[in-house]
Parts: C-alpha cells; sequence; structure tokens
C-alpha cells in the first residue's frame, strides 16, 4: 500500500490555520500522514489537543538542518517557515533515522483548506515525479489583471508554493536535495535579486528535472491569483466546482483587508467566493488558540526577548565574519550578536526610538 | 406540453434567447434549466425599445460640475432614505454635493459613497466628489460605482446561525400566567357540544398577524370552529427561527383558544392539563403541526401524547424540516436543494454546522408522531420527498387556495403599448428582501432605466417602501378585514407583469395569486417552486431560467411583445378560494398508492468503488458511470430514495433500474452479476434496495437507466 505524507510548516502564530487545514484534510483523507513542520518553540501553557489534527509534530530544530541557530537567524517568520519545507521534504521521503520513507509526499500551506479529495495528485505522481501548481493556468485579458497576476507571477514565482508533491524516486529525491540546498543557501523575500523564499527557485524545475507534472485542473489552488479566470459554484448535490472542476483545494492567502482587496477585485459578483472566505473567517475564530496567539514566535527575539529586526537579519546574512563571530546570534548571555549590534550599528537604537 | 414558445420560427434564435426546444423535458425545481426561457404562454420577439427622455434639471447650470452631480442624484431615493433631508425641506442634490458624501450618505440607489471613496484611496485623498468622479471619468476607467458581489453579498454578510441569534420575547405585556388548572376550566367550558379538538402549533400568535401561514390557521381555525371543534393553538413565548434548545428550565407557550388569547402556560403545565383531561375530550384529536420554529420538540411530541391524538399533521408550508434555513437559501444567497448535511455547500453555510442535531431532533419527532404529511403544492411536496428523508404516514398536495379563472375581458388593442405614452406595467409586491427576489426587482429597474418602454410599481405597506426616481411607490395593506387590498391595487394600476422573483421554491405563494386575480401576468424563475408551477398550470406568464434571461426578456423587448400579445387575447382575471387547510382534509384518505405505480424520483446515484465515491454523468433517464480499472464489486448507492407509504416505511425501497449496461452490454435482471441488494423484477424493471451490488469486472462503464416519474401521490382532493 502506498504511503502517504502530507506536511505543512508554520509557528504557532498560524496555529488556528493550521487546524483548519488538518481538519479539512483529515475529512477527506484519513488514511494519510498529516505532519505539522513547527518552525517555533512550543508554548509551555498549549493545550493538549491543540495540534491534535495532525499525526506527527517536528520542531524545525530537530530537522538536523547544519548550523541551525546562524541558519534560522537570517529569516523573518515567512522566511523560516518557507525555508525548512525542503529539508522537510527530504526527510520524509528517506527519513535520516533509517525508518521508511513516505511513498508521496505532499505540501500543503497551513493557509489551505481542503475541500476534495486529493487522489488526482496521489495519480500523477503514478507517472510523475514532482507536481506543481501554477498561479494562473489561464492567460488574462485586462491590464489590470495582467500586472496583478502574470507580471506578479514573474516577479515571484510561476508555481504557487502552498502546493508541492513529490514521489520517492531518484528525480523525487534529487528535487527535494535540490531544493532543500537552494532554500539553505537563500531563502528570502529578495525579488530583487531574483530571489522570493522558496518559490521562486521552482521555476527552474521544470527545466531542471524530468517527470515534473504541472497541474493545470482549475480546482487546486484557487486563490486571489487566479479568480480572474476562475468561477466558483455549488452544485444541487452540495458539491464545489471551480470551472466545473470539483474545488481541491482553496488557499485563503493574506485573510485580510490586503487579501479581501484583491479576492473582490476578481470574485466580483461570484458570491460563492464570499460565502467560502467568510466560511474561513468563522472558522479561524473556532479554530484559535488564545495561547497559541498570545505566544511570541520563538525565533523572532534574541534570547533576553529583545525583537529582532529584520536589517539585523540581513546584515547577518550577508556577513560571514558575523556568522563566524556569532555562530548562535540569539544568544545573548556574554553579549552576544546583540551588544555587537548595539555597538557597532545603528540598528537597535533605531528601533528602540521608534 | 407546456414549455412551447409559440409563434416563433423552429430553430430562430432572439437576441440573447434561445429558443425552447419542442418536446423538451418539463424542467422541475431543482433541475438544471435547458434555456433562458422556459415557458411562455405568449410568443416573444425582440423589439427596440424608445429612450426615456431625460429629466429635466436646469439648476445649477452655471456651475457644470453641480450640473454632474444633480444629473445623478436621485432625489427621491435622496428623500426616502434620508428622512432629515426631507423634514428640513433641503434640496437633496445641492445637499449631496456640498455635504452629503462627505457624510457617507448614497446619491442614488446604484453608487455607494463610502465603498467608492474607500476602494479608491487616491479620489478620497484628492477631496473629489466621488459621484462626480465617476461620472466624468471612473466609469470609463473601469472602476466600480458599488461593491462588487452585486446585491447578494450583503446577505452572505449578514447571514447568521439562528443558533447564535438570542430568542426575543413576543408575548404581549402582562399576559397572565396559567397553571394547569386554569386551562382545565378553560377547556370544561368549551367542551360542551365539542365534536372533535385540534391542538395546533405554529411560531406565533397567529391571531395577530395577517401573513400567509397565520391567515391560513386563522380560516382552519373559524372552519373548524363551524363545526363544533375546538381549536387550542400554542406558539413560543420566546421566538427563535430554529428549534428552542431542550434545556432545563421549562418553556412558556402562548395559548389561543378558539381564536382568543388566554394566556401564557409553562409546557409541563399544558402538558399535565392535556393529561388529566384526556378522558373528557372529544374525539377525533387532531395534533397540526404548521411551524415548529421556537418550540421545543419535545415539548410538541408530549403534547400531542398527552392528547392522545389520533392524527397528527404535518404542514410543508417552508423547508424547515430539511434544514432551519428554511427556505434552503445556502448563506441566504442561493438556492441549494438540501443536499446532505455533509456537503460542501452545508460546511460552507451558516446553517450547516449545527444541522445534524437539528436534523436528529426533527426526526425524533417525525418518529415519534407519525405525520400526516400535507404539502401546499406538487412542488414543495416533490422537495420535501426528496430531501427530508423522514418518516411520515401518509403524503400529499393539499392546496391553500384555488383559483377560479374569469372569462377573459374583451380584446384590446394597445398601439403605443411600450412608449412613454403606454409603458408595460411592472409590478413588484412585498417587502425589499433578498427571498422575495427584491434585489432582482431592483436590479431590472435600474438597468430599464433608460428606456420608456416599462413603468415600474412597488405594492407594500408604507414602512417597507423604497423611494427611486421611476418607481411609483403603491402603499398597501392586507389586513384581516381587507384581504383584497392587494388584488385591488394590483388591478387599479394595471398591473401588466408581476414579477414575483423568488430565487427559492415557494411552497404556495400568495403573491402569485393575488397577481393572476388582478389580471397581470406573472414573471418567474426557475427553481421559484410553486411560482413557477402555478404560471403554467394556469397558462399566466413567463418562466425564465435565471437573471439574465430575466434582463434578457426585458431589455430585448420581449417583454412588450408579450404584453402586446396578452392584450390581444383580453385580460384574464379570477378569484381566490381558500380551501380552509387542515379543516378540510380528509384524513380517512390515508394517502394509500398502488406500490406497481411508485416510481424513482431524483434519486441522486452514485458508485461506490473501494473506498471511492463515483458520480454519475445524466443524460435524461441514463446515468453513467466511468469505471476505474478493474473495478470488480461496486455498489450502486441512490441517497435520495422514494418513501413506500404503506405504513410509512421507508428503508428498503431504492430506485427502479429498467436497462444496466456493462460496456453498452445488457446485464439483465437475474444475471448473477446483479450480486446483491436486488429486489423481484416486473416487466424488466429491478428494484434495488438503495444500496445494490453488481460485479463490473474489468468493465470500463456502468450504465444505469431508471424509470422515472415525476407524478406521484395523486389523490383526488388534492389535484385541481
Amino acid at each position: 500500500m502506498t504511503r502517504v505524507a502530507c506536511y505543512s510548516s508554520f509557528n504557532y502564530g498560524y496555529l488556528s490555520r493550521a487546524r483548519i487545514l488538518a481538519k479539512t484534510l483529515k475529512r477527506l483523507h484519513p488514511d494519510w500522514d498529516l505532519w505539522a513542520m513547527v518552525v517555533d518553540r512550543e508554548p509551555a501553557d498549549l493545550p493538549g489537543d491543540a495540534l491534535a489534527g495532525f499525526d506527527h509534530i517536528l520542531e524545525a530544530r530537530s530537522l538536523g538542518v547544519p548550523d541551525f541557530a546562524a541558519w534560522m537567524f537570517k529569516h523573518d517568520v515567512v522566511e523560516a517557515c518557507t525555508a525548512v519545507k525542503g529539508h522537510m521534504m527530504a526527510w520524509l521521503l528517506d527519513p535520516p533515522d533509517g525508518s521508511p520513507g513516505y511513498d508521496k509526499v505532499i505540501y500543503l500551506d497551513p493557509d489551505i483548506g481542503v475541500f476534495n479529495p486529493l487522489d488526482g495528485i496521489l495519480k500523477r505522481l503514478d507517472h510523475g515525479s514532482v507536481v506543481l501548481t501554477p498561479h494562473q493556468t489561464e492567460p488574462n485579458s485586462t491590464e489590470l489583471a495582467v500586472i496583478d497576476n502574470e507580471m506578479t507571477s514573474l516577479q515571484y514565482g510561476i508555481f504557487n508554493l502552498g502546493f508541492v508533491a513529490a514521489r520517492r524516486d531518484r528525480t523525487g529525491r534529487a528535487f527535494a536535495a535540490w531544493w532543500a540546498s537552494m532554500l539553505y543557501r537563500a531563502c528570502y523575500d529578495a525579488p530583487e535579486r531574483g530571489i522570493f523564499t522558496d518559490q521562486k527557485y521552482c521555476d527552474l524545475v521544470p527545466a531542471l528535472f524530468d517527470r515534473v507534472v504541472v497541474e493545470r485542473d482549475p480546482g487546486y489552488n484557487v486563490a486571489s491569483w487566479n479568480l480572474s479566470r476562475r468561477t466558483l459554484r455549488f452544485g444541487m448535490d452540495g458539491g464545489l466546482r471551480a470551472n466545473g472542476s470539483p474545488l481541491k483545494f482553496y488557499h485563503f492567502t493574506k485573510i485580510g483587508k490586503i487579501g479581501d482587496a484583491m479576492t473582490q477585485r476578481y470574485a466580483r459578483d461570484n458570491v460563492e467566493v464570499y460565502e467560502l472566505v467568510n466560511w474561513y473567517k468563522r472558522e479561524l475564530l473556532l479554530q484559535t488558540v488564545p495561547e497559541a496567539d498570545r505566544h511570541k514566535w520563538a525565533y523572532g527575539s534574541f534570547s533576553d526577548g529583545t525583537p529582532i529586526p529584520k536589517p539585523a537579519r540581513v546584515l547577518y546574512r550577508e556577513r560571514r565574519d558575523l556568522k563566524a563571530a556569532f555562530p548562535d546570534p540569539f544568544d545573548t548571555r556574554r553579549g552576544g550578536y546583540l551588544a555587537w549590534l548595539r555597538a557597532e550599528t545603528d540598528i537597535m537604537p533605531a528601533l528602540a526610538d521608534a | 406540453m407546456d414549455i412551447t414558445t409559440p409563434n416563433r420560427a423552429p430553430g430562430a434564435t432572439v437576441r440573447g434567447i434561445k429558443p425552447q426546444q419542442e418536446g423538451a423535458a418539463p424542467v422541475l425545481a431543482g433541475q438544471v434549466a435547458a434555456g433562458p426561457v422556459l415557458y411562455a404562454r405568449f410568443p416573444l420577439s425582440p423589439r427596440s425599445l424608445p429612450p426615456r427622455p431625460p429629466a429635466g434639471s436646469t439648476a445649477g447650470a452655471d456651475d457644470p460640475r453641480y450640473a454632474v452631480v444633480a444629473a445623478a442624484v436621485d432625489t427621491a431615493y435622496y428623500l426616502g432614505r434620508y428622512r432629515d433631508i426631507a423634514e428640513a425641506d433641503m434640496d437633496p442634490c445641492r445637499h449631496y454635493y456640498d455635504a452629503g458624501w462627505k457624510e457617507g450618505r448614497n446619491p442614488n440607489p446604484w453608487f455607494d459613497t463610502g465603498w467608492y471613496l474607500e476602494a479608491y484611496p487616491d479620489i478620497r485623498d484628492a477631496g473629489i466628489n466621488p459621484l462626480y468622479h465617476y461620472v466624468v471619468a471612473g466609469k470609463d476607467e473601469g472602476r466600480l460605482a458599488q461593491r462588487p458581489g452585486g446585491l447578494r453579498r450583503p446577505a452572505a454578510e449578514q447571514a447568521v446561525n439562528p443558533l447564535r441569534i438570542a430568542p426575543w420575547p413576543v408575548a404581549p405585556p402582562r399576559a397572565p400566567l396559567l397553571e394547569a388548572e386554569d386551562i382545565g376550566a378553560y377547556l370544561h367550558k368549551a367542551l360542551p357540544g365539542a365534536r372533535g379538538i385540534v391542538l395546533a402549533a405554529s411560531h406565533d400568535r397567529y391571531i395577530d398577524y395577517t401573513g400567509g401561514v397565520q391567515v391560513l390557521i386563522a380560516d382552519e381555525q373559524r372552519l373548524f370552529a363551524a363545526n363544533h371543534v375546538i381549536y387550542l393553538h400554542i406558539s413560543p413565548a420566546l421566538a427563535r427561527l430554529t428549534l428552542d434548545p431542550e434545556q432545563a428550565e421549562p418553556a412558556e407557550l402562548q395559548v389561543v383558544l378558539d381564536g382568543v388569547f388566554i394566556g401564557l402556560v409553562k409546557a409541563p403545565a399544558l402538558i399535565q392539563a392535556l393529561a388529566s383531561l384526556a378522558d373528557d375530550l372529544p374525539a377525533p384529536r387532531l395534533f397540526a403541526l404548521h411551524s415548529f420554529f421556537g418550540h421545543r420538540s419535545s415539548d410538541l411530541v408530549a403534547l400531542a401524547q398527552a392528547m392522545r391524538v389520533r392524527d397528527s399533521v404535518f404542514w410543508v408550508h417552508d423547508y424547515a424540516s430539511v434544514c432551519d434555513g428554511y427556505n434552503l437559501m445556502r448563506d441566504k444567497v442561493e438556492y441549494c436543494a438540501g443536499p446532505p448535511p455533509e456537503s460542501l455547500a452545508c460546511m460552507v453555510c451558516v446553517h450547516g454546522d449545527t444541522r445534524p442535531a437539528y436534523l436528529r431532533r426533527v426526526r425524533q419527532m417525525f418518529e415519534s408522531l407519525q405525520f400526516h404529511v400535507l404539502a401546499p403544492s406538487r412542488a414543495a411536496l416533490d422537495i420535501w420527498l426528496r430531501a427530508a428523508h423522514l418518516p411520515y404516514r401518509t403524503a400529499r398536495v393539499h392546496e391553500n387556495a384555488m383559483l377560479e379563472p374569469q372569462p377573459p375581458g374583451p380584446a384590446r388593442r394597445r398601439p403605443k403599448l411600450g412608449t412613454a405614452e403606454d409603458p408595460v406595467r411592472v409590478g413588484f409586491v412585498g417587502f425589499t428582501t433578498p427571498q422575495k427576489g427584491w434585489p432582482l426587482f431592483l436590479d431590472l429597474a435600474l438597468r430599464c432605466r433608460d428606456t420608456a418602454a416599462y413603468r415600474f410599481y412597488h405594492f407594500a405597506s408604507a414602512e417597507a417602501l423604497q423611494p427611486m426616481r421611476d418607481l411609483v411607490c403603491v402603499p398597501t395593506k392586507v389586513s384581516a378585514s381587507n384581504r383584497m387590498a392587494m388584488v385591488n391595487a394590483l388591478a387599479e394600476h394595471a398591473i401588466d407583469l408581476l414579477l414575483v422573483l423568488s430565487p427559492w421554491p415557494e411552497t404556495f405563494s400568495y403573491v402569485a395569486y393575488e397577481g393572476f386575480c388582478a389580471g397581470a401576468d406573472v414573471v418567474a424563475l426557475a427553481d421559484s417552486g410553486n411560482v413557477a408551477d402555478a404560471v403554467r398550470r394556469h397558462r399566466r406568464g413567463v418562466v425564465l431560467t435565471d437573471a439574465a434571461a430575466l434582463d434578457a426578456f426585458f431589455l430585448d423587448g420581449s417583454a412588450v411583445s408579450y404584453v402586446q400579445a396578452r392584450a390581444g387575447a383580453g385580460r384574464e382575471t379570477g378569484r381566490l378560494r381558500l380551501t380552509g387547510t387542515t379543516a378540510t382534509v380528509d384524513l380517512a384518505q390515508d394517502g394509500r398508492s398502488l406500490p406497481a405505480t411508485m416510481l424513482t424520483m431524483a434519486p441522486s446515484l452514485s458508485l461506490l468503488v473501494g473506498g471511492q465515491t463515483l458520480l454519475p454523468a445524466r443524460r435524461a433517464d441514463s446515468w453513467s458511470f466511468r469505471l476505474p480499472p478493474q473495478a470488480g464489486r461496486v455498489r450502486l448507492m441512490s441517497s435520495r430514495v422514494l418513501p413506500e407509504q404503506d405504513g410509512g416505511s421507508r428503508a428498503r425501497v431504492g430506485v427502479a433500474v429498467s436497462e444496466l449496461l456493462l460496456d453498452g452490454t445488457p446485464v439483465p435482471p437475474g444475471d448473477p452479476r446483479r450480486v446483491a441488494g436486488w429486489r423481484s423484477a416486473r416487466d424488466g424493471v429491478q428494484w434495488t434496495d438503495g444500496d445494490a451490488v453488481i460485479d463490473t469486472g474489468g468493465a470500463g462503464t456502468l450504465t444505469v437507466s431508471l424509470r422515472l416519474s415525476r407524478h406521484y401521490l395523486r389523490l383526488a382532493m388534492a389535484e385541481w
């Protein structure tokens, strides 16, 4: 029997979203192993069932990434949660403890809700080794839509890495290893350098690897970036379809003012989209774990509690000498990187003034 | 076949409207419609529409900006919506231009000031009057005058699970709280000469309201009273739009005895009173359940049992027994047909998360009381049978009212029809709510504002009217003493077309019948239940698939051609005869029909292959499944099964299979590949028990043909 793992990567601030993912996925695929890759440290007061929807929980620091503290420090929360995705995929395909790996591994972003079975992806992996879903699968025609969609994809990546799937074969493993290595090298929000976290690299995947399947079924990865060309409809059977294809998963990206603005710009009169977003917002309230909401991201501050400003991370990324001098830049017990920042830069005082 | 569009060349395509195919299957509620026009009594042909003369406004001609804004301000709307401006006797155009837009007021029904400024911060920051900007530039730049999502979006956002709304008190102030003995005393007084007793329940104190159901209850009470039958009516003292949750504190009920409110009683006291009187109460004893909203299901069961009723009657006035979203509007925006509670539609809908528990309580009530189910229309009964999946004793149609058509008046020539001199008169009746179709009516009126071909009317109680330019508002109040007020108002204004645009299957719709009586034809949408059925049955109007078809019907001038043809045939009116609802049901007729005539209704077939559920492609009465390789034994499931009527048992009836094909080759009854779950065959038709096992071997396709019928439960008294 094919062993399937699905994983998501998040910090506790995203727990309510991840719980919705787990709930909606487990409803349809109770036989899959669902893994939580938690890029955080567990809050002391976290209720025992907070992650009950997941079968397995792995913290990022247990992944075995070399020089973990130094590497983690280079990333803000979004970058960090994406930076671990490649290592986790490789880990699930071939666990380092020698236990049998999963035959098929699927990654889903925590802000995804699954609505119909993903069996089609497993089928794709019977023959293909890697499956990707593009942001857009149909060209846009209006200037505004081209700017918002095609031009944005050129800058941030053709494929949306809220989803990726790989098979445990030579190519699947090679993809996971390459992806992990690229993310170890630089998983940054730096489109001016041609990098956007874990996503932009994957533009290269169809060129670098064989048997890469570009999944163009409109029922996958429906989100504000393709609503200009997709319409959601409920059938009288109670089913939900996107352009006639059963809606497999919807990516509730940036729920809030910005996301809502893009959603309504392209959903227009497709009221089913608003219904779905309304449902997600209600579900978010239901799935909220207050202890997790109150929790501050473990890698968001120095060991003395001082918040880490982004420029401190960027500087650390760029200067090899700092990495050599402060192999654990979080650590302030003997002054450390924080003391150096205060003495040698204006990064920390500027923040204090603010 | 009653769904043709006569006098049209075969195959001709009217602008935007495909002709209905001759011989096409009748479209029932819940089915996908085949074309934009499902039924039209008279021919439709497009014609050009005359423009509406511009409204003469010369004020502010010296200020071009003001002139632009003033031309777009709807003064009737502004004064109707903002009473302070009307009371201060201010000029609405001047007020909006100077101050109104800064105060977030809307100048007309189609421009949302607040949204425009929020969506386009460049306009907000520039301090430009947003309406001026929209008219002179924004429109051409592709900016939107209103928030996207149409008129249905606010409904979706306001939708809320009824259990999350606190119940609200509805009992009259200082109403006496009665004890069991008080009830006993009241009933004892009524007993002499009584030839029966009815315990009736509904959601409110029917004597004080004049809505559709309340009028029916008042009528049946009077009819029962004329036959010396005691009528004891209960409604909850705390109102809810769902069942009242079971809780320790007893529920309080309002009691109306023989049309007179006598006070409040706690449910246990009433149960006690009825139980202790049970030996003295006259027979027959009947329980009539018109609505259980606000009630506790356990109380209703206990009351009926305490009174030892002979029969219990459940009325399908709405679909509350399918979902507490009682008109089956998912999130209040779209008809959902009451899908399985585990469906995605239910998951997303505000009613979904509490629906399973709600349905369990409804089921307990139906299992305990073995109702005779009465529906006011065939459409309502069909939907109930398909979607409710509840046990019952009998089920039948019993109309609330019947139309007696009057002979048509003389043919009339209307040479100027469709011009400013004789516009087509288009009416809307009632509250401005989505479930009555107001958003569609409003949208249509706005789309037609550039033509003089139509004049739009709104008939409602004064407080429900929403004035706007080019809309004639007619305050009309139907009351117990003047039930004909609406018919008279529609007739007085000579309404040609009454738009009854309910987006859900109305179980009856008085409004449509009021229109018929007043001489109007009715324009209805598919899935409007008895509205569309009544249009077809009485040949009095047009049934259109959806809002786009509605727009096309008016904007391409088809509506004018229709009304012209109708004028030539003479105006038809009618009289409405109320049937007396429960008081005229003969429960001695047990609704039994011969099993041989029972046929499958919408069966909702699916195929279980391993753990995977396959859905079929349907073509007429055939359902085809594409099988995965080497599917082997599969299970043919029919989730909506036809209930058996004898004895109310429904568990073992599935679908009537007339043909079973594997890769196009027949698998006849008796073939070992019909493995299990098959009943005996008759005339080549073999029933499944709802879960039939088929050995498909290595076949690639499985095709099932069913014998279908939409004629079901025909009873003499229920047929017209």
